[in-house]
């Protein structure tokens, strides 16, 4: 049997992993989404996002990363089941992905679907850091 | 006109054989395509698949009343639940500051004296996708606009049978659309009473003649002629005299335009005013985006209206904005309606060419080439444009 502390474990190594990622994208100023931030976004989104509105409202939108802190805050005050940790993970994925720069046209919502990582209990490991062409416009 | 309503009214009955409410097969969600924002060529563009924002293609606008099945829908919630919109569970209070509040079944408000006016509705962030730096929100493009005749009851006749008390001055109006989870604040708004009682504020159950479809508010909805659509609140149930501007997102921070101009992409600490009255405001119909044309004369034509005021005049250009040729106004000048506009265009020289229009309204008021950036990317009327290419 397990004892009680795994759980705690895992999402301390959740956290950890977390701020590898932030680390990793800061370096290489954010040119590139980092795939495993990308499927843990998209993750989020299905998750904890998706329970109000579909995934076509986010990926439409073309914001600075104070706007996108500043629409999570409002998301989370108003009841959205996010922790500060997929916060910081939501803020720094979308600010990456739906940046201003990125084009008009919004990416179909099915191609965005497959890139779900389901929620997971323990972290793994994550593989080769990949970029991403054009920022994910093109996925 | 008459030719364009009897067409309107055939394309109606073939729609209502796969209309809104009734028909399992071919519903307006599924309708709309399965690429949301991609589908050009359906009833509607979808925005955003749920709960559902979809824009009509602008093509649909040569047509001077849009018909239901491809009017622009709007949703914060999404419809409420059946058993509290059907007929027989459907209600409208109205309390608040009121001698005598009441209760309205869809009956009793049909033995009021009913009223038909023709009036544009158009959602406030429609051409939000236009503003630089962009704004969060529904990226609307033209299309969250539509003109529609509107049959139902005046709100002053209601108000009336309640009898509003001294020291009313709002009257907030509540749907019966709810939020997922209940932390997220309703949709609540309020407008003024002289708003409120003015004789064309009428609360509507039927849209081009047929039952208000669910998507746009049945069995009831208000609308407020030359008013933006975030005033024109569906499925409404619940109307509350008040000596103040109702409390809430929806009025407090939402739906505001700043007194002052701001700085583009800042955010805005200033005092700022509900959204109320529309711009004057043209689109181009046809020829549609990347529509090619022959050399010879071509028929430019599209739809201009203006809030509280009316449309004087229509101008089209074709080299950028330099020189503008007037339009040529069509149909009559009905006061909430949109006005219908035609320019022969004697395109010479093969080529793209950008085609721009703007409108002239009686206050003096001009479409600009873009509207000034606020930051809920509300209210966009800068120039319409269609590129088309000009071939031999």
């Amino acid at each position: 049997m397990m004892d009680g502390k795994c759980p705690l474990v895992a999402l301390l190594a959740i956290c950890l992993s977390g701020v590898a990622v932030v680390t990793a994208a800061q370096e290489r100023d954010l040119t590139d989404v980092n795939a495993a931030l990308a499927r843990r976004g998209e993750g989020l989104l299905v998750t904890r996002c998706a329970v109000c509105h579909s995934q076509d409202l986010v990926s439409q939108q073309r914001l600075p990363r104070d706007r996108w802190l500043a629409t999570i805050d409002k998301m989370k005050q108003w009841g959205a089941g996010i922790s500060e940790e997929e916060a910081d993970l939501l803020v720094r994925y979308l600010s990456a992905r739906y940046h201003p720069g990125l084009p008009d046209q919004p990416v179909p919502a099915d191609s965005e679907r497959s890139q779900a990582e389901p929620l997971k209990t323990e972290p793994e490991a994550e593989g080769p850091v990949m970029g991403i062409a054009n920022r994910g416009a093109c996925l | 006109m008459d030719i364009s309503r009897r067409s309107l009214f055939k394309t109606l009955l073939q729609g209502m054989g796969a209309g809104l409410l009734f028909s399992r097969r071919l519903p307006p969600a599924l309708a709309i395509g399965e690429e949301p924002g991609r589908n050009e060529s359906g009833p509607l563009i979808t925005r955003v698949t749920r709960p559902l924002d979809a824009e009509t293609p602008v093509r649909e606008f040569t047509s001077f009343l849009t018909p239901n099945h491809r009017f622009f829908v709007r949703s914060h919630f999404g419809p409420p639940a059946p058993e509290l919109i059907s007929e027989a569970g459907w209600k409208l209070r109205v309390n608040g500051l009121v001698e005598r509040s009441q209760e309205f079944t869809l009956k009793d408000l049909k033995q009021l004296e009913p009223v038909t006016i023709t009036a544009v509705v158009q959602c406030s962030g429609n051409g939000r996708t236009f503003h630089r730096p962009k704004v969060p929100g529904v990226q609307w493009e033209r299309g969250a606009v539509g003109n529609a005749e509107w049959t139902g009851v005046r709100l002053c006749d209601v108000l009336a049978r309640a009898a509003v008390k001294e020291g009313a001055q709002h009257v907030q109006l509540q749907g019966a659309d709810r939020p997922v989870m209940a932390s997220v604040p309703l949709f609540t708004r309020s407008i003024p009473l002289a708003k409120a009682l003015h004789p064309d504020t009428i609360l509507a159950y039927e849209m081009n003649g047929r039952p208000l479809p669910v998507l746009h508010g049945a069995p009831l909805r208000a609308i407020l002629p030359g008013w933006m659509a975030d005033s024109c609140t569906k499925w409404l149930t619940e109307i509350t005299v008040q000596p103040e501007t109702a409390k809430g997102y929806y009025m407090e921070t939402a739906y505001r335009m700043p007194v002052k101009p701001v700085e583009a992409g800042t955010i805005s600490t200033g005092p700022s005013t509900p959204v109320e009255a529309m711009v004057v405001k043209s689109l181009i119909a046809a020829p549609h985006e990347d529509e090619t044309v022959k050399v010879g004369p071509v028929t430019v034509q599209g739809v201009s209206w203006s809030g509280e005021a009316t449309v004087v005049q229509v101008e089209v250009s074709v080299d950028g904005g330099k020189t503008w040729e007037p339009a040529r106004l069509l149909g009559e000048d009905l006061p909430y309606a949109w006005r219908q506009w035609q320019w022969l265009w004697k395109a010479r020289t093969a080529g793209p060419t950008t085609i721009l229009c703007r409108a002239i309204d009686s206050r003096g008021d001009t479409q600009p080439a873009a509207t000034p950036w606020n930051p809920g990317g509300f209210l966009w009327n800068g120039w319409d444009r269609v590129s088309v290419t000009v071939v031999a």
